[in-house]
Order: C-alpha cells, then sequence, then structure tokens
C-alpha cells in the first residue's frame, strides 16, 4: 500500500527505542504540492489585514511621540507573562 | 518594566553563541517590535545558520550550559527545543526557519536590535526576510498574516522590494505577498 509516512524504530541510548516518523517520497511530494496551494489564499480575510496596518499605525505614533517599541513591548509582555503564570497557578492549585 | 529572566536568558544563549562562532538572529514575536506592530510572545525564536556537525556541537554546547535539550540532534528536524532552566524560559532554535535560506546575503541583513533598551545588542532577521518567513510557515495562522502586513505597512518605503520578491518567489509566497500588499 502507498502510504504518505514511514515509522521506524531507532535505538539510542538506554530505553525504549524511538519511533521516527518520515515522510516517503510520494508523502513529500504531496507536502511540496499542499504548500503551494496554501500559497493561494489567506488564511485571514482583509479586515484583518486592515487591523494588522492600524497597529502598525499606531507603533508608528509611538515612535513619533519618541517611545522605543522595545519599551512598550516589554511592558505588555511582562503583563501577559504575570497573567499566564497566575493562570497555571490557579490551574495547579 | 522588563522581564529580567528573558533578559539574562537572551544574553546567556547569545554569548554561548557568539563565543562558539555560530551565526545567529532573532526570529518570532521578539524580531517583530522592530519592524511592525507589538504583540505579546511567550517564548523566543532563535534561527542559527549552522551545518549538521555545527548543530551538534551547538547541542553539546548547550548541554553543558546547562540547558535541557528534550530532543537528540536530527538532520530533518526545523528546530529544536533549549529550556534555561535558571531563568525557565524555553528557547525554540530554528535550523531550517521556514521560507528561509541561509546564505551570505541573509545574514548580511540581519540588524543589531537592543531588545532590552540597554547595552545589550544582539541580530534579528532582516524584515524583508522577517515577512518571507512569517508567510512561509507550514503552519500558518492569520497572526503570522498580521505580522507580515504591520512590517510592511510600518516599512513602507524603507524595504529593498526587489530581494522582497525574490525571496518570496523562492518559498513560494508570492501570491500572498502581492494580495496582502493589494490590501494595505
Amino acid at each position: 500500500m502507498r502510504s504518505l509516512v514511514r515509522v521506524t524504530s531507532e535505538k539510542n541510548g538506554v530505553g525504549r527505542p524511538r519511533r521516527v516518523v518520515r515522510t516517503t517520497p510520494l508523502g513529500k511530494q504531496f507536502v511540496e504540492q499542499f504548500d503551494q496551494l496554501s500559497d493561494i489564499h489567506l488564511q485571514g480575510n482583509e479586515n484583518d489585514i486592515k487591523k494588522a496596518a492600524k497597529q502598525a499605525e499606531e507603533v508608528r505614533r509611538l515612535v513619533e511621540l519618541g517611545v522605543d517599541p522595545y519599551v512598550r513591548f516589554q511592558e505588555v509582555n511582562e503583563i501577559a507573562r504575570n497573567i499566564s503564570s497566575t493562570t497555571q497557578i490557579g490551574r495547579h492549585p | 518594566m522588563k522581564s529580567p529572566e528573558i533578559s539574562q536568558a537572551l544574553r546567556k544563549l547569545v554569548g554561548i553563541l557568539d563565543e562558539a562562532k555560530i551565526p545567529y538572529m532573532i526570529i518570532g514575536g521578539y524580531a517583530l517590535t522592530a519592524y511592525g506592530r507589538i504583540r505579546t510572545t511567550q517564548d523566543v525564536d532563535l534561527a542559527i545558520a549552522a551545518s549538521f556537525p555545527d548543530i551538534v556541537r551547538t547541542h553539546d554546547l548547550l548541554r553543558r550550559n546547562g540547558y535541557q535539550l528534550p530532543s537528540a540532534p536530527h538532520r530533518e528536524a526545523a528546530f529544536f527545543l533549549a529550556i534555561d532552566l535558571e531563568n525557565r524560559i524555553e528557547f525554540e532554535i530554528w535550523t531550517e526557519p521556514d521560507g528561509v535560506v541561509f546564505d551570505d546575503e541573509l545574514l548580511k541583513r540581519r540588524v543589531r536590535i537592543r531588545p532590552f533598551v540597554d547595552d545589550f545588542e544582539a541580530y534579528v532577521i532582516g524584515p524583508e526576510d522577517f515577512i518571507v518567513n512569517k508567510l512561509a510557515r507550514k503552519s500558518r495562522e492569520v497572526g503570522d498574516e498580521q505580522d507580515a502586513a504591520s512590517v510592511l505597512k510600518l516599512q513602507e518605503g524603507k524595504l529593498d522590494y526587489d530581494y522582497l520578491m525574490q525571496r518570496a518567489k523562492q518559498a513560494n509566497v508570492i501570491g500572498l505577498l502581492q494580495t496582502i500588499m493589494q490590501m494595505l
């Protein structure tokens, strides 16, 4: 039977042999053609792109005001990390 | 306000790569801030220009420096994880980033940035290659397209469009790129 992937076992030191999944020549061809097809369509729509453009404009204004984007980035990222770690603590009491 | 863990972890990793003479560049969310919109990101993505023996050498080096490496080096893997246990930061180290061709031109187009707004400098991928990398991602999502769009918008007129088109063509994303450019 023709398949897209091939599973092999590899012994690497102690423990159970690792299962390695590799594409067959047919699988490789499938992935290449899939990649070409995925070039045709955007995952988002025009509104998503326009929203990103608006966010870029906001950064432009920040820079004009003399704010380094990395300063703002560190601020929002730190808030997000704190929220994320608080949520994880909540999940594992 | 800044995360001391990420700052320390990135300094440490860049120091190790510099010492080992492994060319690297920051990609992903940390590179996006240099050229486009600001959005949060939890991990740090780096790409390294390395042959397979150099990848093995990097693995060994990182392990000796206390990083946890969940997988052994593999020729067909596009990236590997390296976890800085001390700072609790996970790095995705890409050896074959989607759509990116490691050559002298790509390395020449890297840009030095100061991600923590202090004296620490590191290389980020150039803006044109950033756009192509985002559009060529195998698991491309709306957010990747928005990242690319924001760079196209903010860097309008400053990009090397001939180079961008050439790399987009190589990566098979010229159609996507043109569609986004028409929407902006």
